[in-house]
């Protein structure tokens, strides 16, 4: 190859570099570099299998009531998932981003077939030893309140509502109870909330079929701040006396000993 | 083969690979393109219930004397040592600790009582501090008033034993900790915590 042909070879690769750095940096190329969702799909229709399909394809069939399914590896964006049972088929469109629920289920009123709502996963971070609580009413009751070990932690929650709490881990009797009172609609049950997790839990089905049932999922978070201190030193010039006075003869020197230390 | 020729191999394999590489990543469904049925409505997005607390940090902290100070987020460090703000005007929050609006357990702030470069600082009042102080947290969008129901001095190597004063469980409870007792150079200066106990003085 002379030198004026092997110059030209080497501007072309050179452009063709140019052009694959190009492209890579186009939006297509970036969503690759995004973190992937996790969808997961809870099937809260009791007495019933329900068969799941997204965009049109076949996930998984004879899905029971209280299963989870997933974690779906869905790109961002707009999808459409389908649930069908022999009786109905509940078509809807999802816009996945992040952790999320895409939760089956009966709404509060007499309705002739389910239908969807998304729940947003908090997978934030909590402190060490503890760990998020999450209630979610998809039951056919009307709005309720929350409590756990006789006390009330949530009131008036309605259909398609969640509530959300970080807790110290420990297991818990969780109760579902009408608001303005009333006999509990679900629980007490007993509820293990781990440290550094999040448990979900769907409250679903009627009272009038006898069906209703607790959905738990239970999600791994990561935790913040670090383990309890062992020791807090907060103070070392000795300046302050122990009934709170100042220590006269020690502050006169202090100037005199910062200039010295040449602080 | 011409350079033109190379060019044009080169470029039409880039454009591939950049196609291959843009789209969809691992769709279970294997569809590069979002698919949605025009019969398909949207689903509901859950809401919150109005009862739902929103838990936020604490930004300052207002002594009884009405002294503020800004409030940095801190965390353990390895060795079990709260690592605390240099600057003796800042308090600690250790992220480990409650939040405001969280159902149980203390929000644990610490502040030096005093340094070799900045003199006295601001915590040496909770040395006098008595029970029935008020204190105030606030944080981005809420805010707390507390009433001091118990000061304590408690040996520095006792800290880690004390039950309440960095417990996530039982009622809210504010903890406000510095240095004080003895001081002897010798054996590590101050050879006391103060710990200060506060409960909030109405439902946040």
């Amino acid at each position: 190859m002379s030198v004026p042909q092997a110059r030209r070879a080497l501007s072309l690769v050179l452009l063709a570099a140019l052009v694959t750095l190009f492209t890579t940096l186009l939006p297509g190329g970036v969503a690759t570099a995004r973190q992937a969702a996790s969808t997961y799909v809870v099937q809260g229709v009791p007495d019933t299998r329900v068969d799941v399909s997204v965009d049109g394809n076949a996930v998984r069939s004879g899905v029971a009531a209280k299963q989870v399914v997933g974690p779906l590896g869905l790109s961002p964006g707009h999808h459409t998932v389908s649930f069908s049972s022999p009786d109905w088929k509940v078509m809807t469109s999802v816009t996945v981003h992040g952790s999320q629920d895409v939760v089956l289920h009966w709404p509060a009123d007499a309705a002739d077939k389910p239908v969807v709502t998304v729940f947003t996963n908090d997978v934030s971070a909590v402190g060490s030893g503890k760990g998020r609580l999450s209630v979610a009413h998809t039951a056919v009751v009307p709005p309720a309140d929350i409590t756990a070990d006789g006390k009330t932690l949530f009131t008036n929650i309605a259909n398609g509502e969640f509530v959300s709490a970080v807790v110290p881990a420990a297991t818990y009797q969780v109760a579902v109870v009408p608001t303005g009172g009333g006999n509990p609609l679900l629980g007490p049950l007993p509820l293990p909330v781990q440290a550094g997790a999040l448990t979900r839990v769907f409250a679903i089905g009627a009272p009038r079929n006898g069906s209703m049932d607790a959905v738990v999922q239970v999600l791994p978070v990561p935790t913040t701040g670090g383990a309890a201190p062992a020791s807090v030193h907060t103070g070392s010039a000795g300046l302050v006396n122990p009934d709170g006075s100042v220590d006269t003869a020690r502050l006169t020197t202090w100037p005199v000993l910062t200039a010295l230390l040449g602080r | 083969m011409r350079p033109s020729d190379v060019a044009a191999a080169v470029l039409a394999a880039a454009l591939l690979g950049a196609c291959s590489a843009s789209g969809a990543g691992t769709s279970a469904t294997g569809n590069q393109a979002a698919h949605v049925d025009a019969a398909a409505r949207p689903a509901a997005v859950a809401t919150p219930a109005a009862s739902q607390e929103r838990t936020e940090r604490p930004v300052s902290v207002t002594l009884p004397s009405g002294r503020v100070l800004p409030v940095d987020v801190v965390r353990t460090l390895p060795g079990g040592a709260l690592a605390i703000p240099r600057d003796i005007h800042r308090a600690g929050w250790w992220a480990g600790s409650s939040r405001l609006g969280d159902p149980f357990g203390s929000i644990v702030l610490a502040a030096h009582v005093d340094s070799f470069t900045q003199g006295v600082g601001p915590a040496a009042e909770l040395l006098s501090t008595r029970p029935g102080a008020r204190v105030h947290l606030a944080a981005r969008h809420r805010a707390q008033s507390y009433r001091v129901t118990s000061v304590r001095v408690v040996p520095r190597a006792d800290l880690r034993r004390e039950e309440v004063v960095f417990s996530a469980a039982g009622s809210r409870r504010l903890v406000l900790i510095t240095c004080g007792g003895a001081y002897d150079a010798a054996r590590g200066g101050y050879q006391d915590n103060v710990v200060v106990v506060a409960r909030p003085t109405r439902h946040s």
